[in-house]
């Protein structure tokens, strides 16, 4: 059996456990307080993944995932609120939008290299909070904010409180590393691969570098779009303030603590980064100054992320080249 | 007040912001030209100069004279430390890997300011306390003179130090060719120092001269960051005509969008115009070296 073949069914069996424990946790912890950071940690990690995908797995450095993420909130909460569509609905709803806009911004834009997409996607980011924060009458803007007075709720079932959150938010952690996983042990995940080892290169044995490249930003787009959307239902009341280049900076920080090479680091960093105020006191002043310094120090010293530099030393393994 | 005078108003105002935007463009196009790297802390350093300069004042009661000097040569002197220590180590690193350590520059320092000054919008004071008659029924705000005096005259000493001197000729080869001038005498590294500090220094100035008028906080860096980076690409990166036409455009469009549509949406309807120029028109006006793939 190939490499390839074995470490697909090695991710599979990861997924298995990963899916044991997320039942596991959910059965034996009760504290609201652990679940809602847990649920905060699951909703980060979706985009995380989502993240990984483009910046690690394509070489896309997007700093205005934020603007998906507050699409994504803000079309499940109002197709809820103002349509009374079914939640569930909604949410797809808000995958789609997400996505549908990343593809519209990307095709034109990931034609752009490197630092100018960067820049480019950091300005999109803005441009769509300073639209959140203006457009009031449907958003609410910085204040008052949205007010969601439906619950989550699939069928009969509500599942507004925090355990039921807790349990729809791990089953769509589940489904998106699946969907995630399949991606990469497939052509498109090789083509990225390819990509970002060499864009000339790929174009050469025929790889359309940017159709697979707005793809894949489309798809990390929805990805973060779902999590907007789970992050509207368990919130019910928030505002556009979530959704600045804070956020899109603390997901970069989530994927650089995880892994650029494999999707499971989405889920260390997005525990990590949860976690972190809760063992720094008064982190929200250093808060800031920490990200930034994670920031350098990864880049310079792991640049293929902590969790991945970590496991390296563990396993004793050589940083492969950019394959 | 009749429409001439508030389109004189707007443009005037616009000036006055565009000339911040072109130091930091021009930041931006030093750097760029020295080592091929765009600095995303360039917008930073706008911000340190405004709030080091404000919090001096506050904290020791020091006059505009002493501390805008002071702030510009410790702004530059963090410039410099930033590529000496960080970006000088990591030259190895693949392309990306560099932007992103001044990503995560940017962010540490705007953090380090945060905990160091605080959140508080801060109004240092104006340069002078002299002030202008209304001149054909517009009342030019005083600070905004000195803004535009001291970049014209910062154009004229960059631009005689960059065409007369042999300073600016070794940064200029540098940039062209690092091999061909390292053969000449003149070292890449040092040439990349001194680009961060005279960046640095450039950027404080822009944040000191505009901080009296737009105030001092530790968030501002990413908005002139990124409005630096639109006034580089209108004019063309790499082109310092650009830079400087570039940032004074980008004033006057961000001005008169103030005034005509609303002042809400005026920054994105700055950084729309960015996205607009790197869909449309790259190279910018004045620049010469592609941006696609």
């Amino acid at each position: 059996m190939s490499s390839l073949r074995r470490s697909y069914r090695q991710n599979l069996l990861g997924l298995g456990i990963a899916a044991l424990l997320l039942v596991g946790v959910g059965l034996i912890v009760s504290n609201s307080f652990y679940l809602t950071t847990l649920i905060f940690a699951l909703i980060s990690a979706i985009s995380a993944i989502g993240l990984t995908l483009v910046f690690g797995f394509a070489g896309l450095a997007s700093l205005g995932q934020a603007a998906f993420f507050g699409i994504g909130a803000y079309t499940a909460a109002c197709l809820t609120e103002f349509y009374h569509l079914p939640p569930l609905l909604s949410l797809m709803c808000a995958v789609a939008s997400a996505s549908l806009s990343a593809w519209a911004i990307g095709r034109p834009l990931l034609r752009l290299s490197g630092v100018y997409l960067t820049m480019a996607s950091l300005a999109f980011g803005l441009i769509a909070y300073l639209t959140f924060s203006q457009m009031r009458r449907i958003t609410g803007g910085l204040d008052p904010g949205f007010m969601l007075t439906h619950e989550f709720s699939i069928g009969p079932f509500r599942l507004g409180d925090t355990h039921s959150m807790y349990w729809v938010c791990s089953c769509f952690t589940i489904a998106t590393l699946l969907v995630a996983l399949n991606l990469i042990h497939s052509k498109f995940g090789r083509a990225l691969r390819a990509l970002k080892s060499s864009a000339p290169a790929s174009e050469g044995v025929g790889i359309s570098t940017a159709s697979y490249k707005s793809t894949v930003f489309a798809i990390a787009a929805g990805m973060t779009g779902l999590s907007g959307g789970l992050y509207a239902f368990f919130m019910r009341s928030f505002n556009a303030t979530a959704f600045n280049f804070n956020l899109s900076i603390e997901l970069l920080v989530v994927v650089m603590i995880g892994s650029l090479r494999s999707v499971w680091g989405a889920l260390f960093g997005a525990a990590f980064v949860t976690l972190l105020p809760t063992l720094l006191e008064n982190l929200e002043d250093f808060k800031l100054f920490v990200y930034g310094a994670i920031i350098v120090a990864i880049m310079m010293f792991m640049p293929d992320g902590l969790f991945d530099g970590l496991l390296r030393l563990v396993i004793r393994s050589p940083r492969k080249a950019d394959v | 007040m009749n429409s001439l005078s508030v389109v004189i108003e707007l443009a005037v105002s616009g000036l006055v912001i565009g000339c911040v935007y072109a130091l930091v463009a021009w930041g931006f196009t030093i750097v760029f030209n020295a080592t091929g790297l765009v600095n995303f802390a360039a917008g930073e350093l706008v911000m340190m100069g405004g709030v080091i300069s404000a919090t001096l004042h506050t904290r020791f009661a020091l006059q505009p004279i002493v501390t805008v000097p002071l702030t510009v040569i410790v702004v530059a002197a963090v410039s410099a430390a930033t590529d000496r220590y960080f970006l000088q180590k990591a030259r190895r690193q693949v392309h990306m890997t560099l932007v992103m350590i001044t990503i995560g520059l940017a962010i540490g320092l705007r953090g380090a300011m945060l905990f160091l000054t605080g959140k508080d919008f801060q109004f240092p004071p104006p340069f002078s306390e002299f002030e202008f008659p209304p001149i054909l029924g517009i009342n030019l705000s005083t600070q905004g003179v000195w803004v535009i005096c001291a970049v014209a005259v910062m154009t004229g000493v960059l631009w005689w130090l960059f065409a007369k001197t042999w300073l600016g000729y070794s940064m200029r080869a540098s940039g062209e060719n690092p091999r061909a001038a390292q053969l000449m005498g003149v070292s890449p590294r040092w040439v990349s120092n001194l680009s961060f500090a005279l960046a640095g220094a450039m950027g404080a100035l822009a944040g000191t001269l505009i901080a009296p008028l737009a105030s001092a906080n530790y968030a501002s860096g990413l908005y002139f960051g990124v409005k630096g980076f639109s006034a580089a690409v209108l004019g063309g990166l790499g082109s310092p005509v650009g830079a400087v036409v570039g940032g004074l455009l980008l004033g006057l469009i961000e001005s008169f969008a103030a005034g005509y549509v609303s002042s809400g949406w005026k920054d994105a309807i700055a950084l729309g115009l960015l996205i607009l120029v790197l869909l449309l028109m790259p190279s910018g006006l004045f620049g010469r070296r592609a941006t696609r793939v």
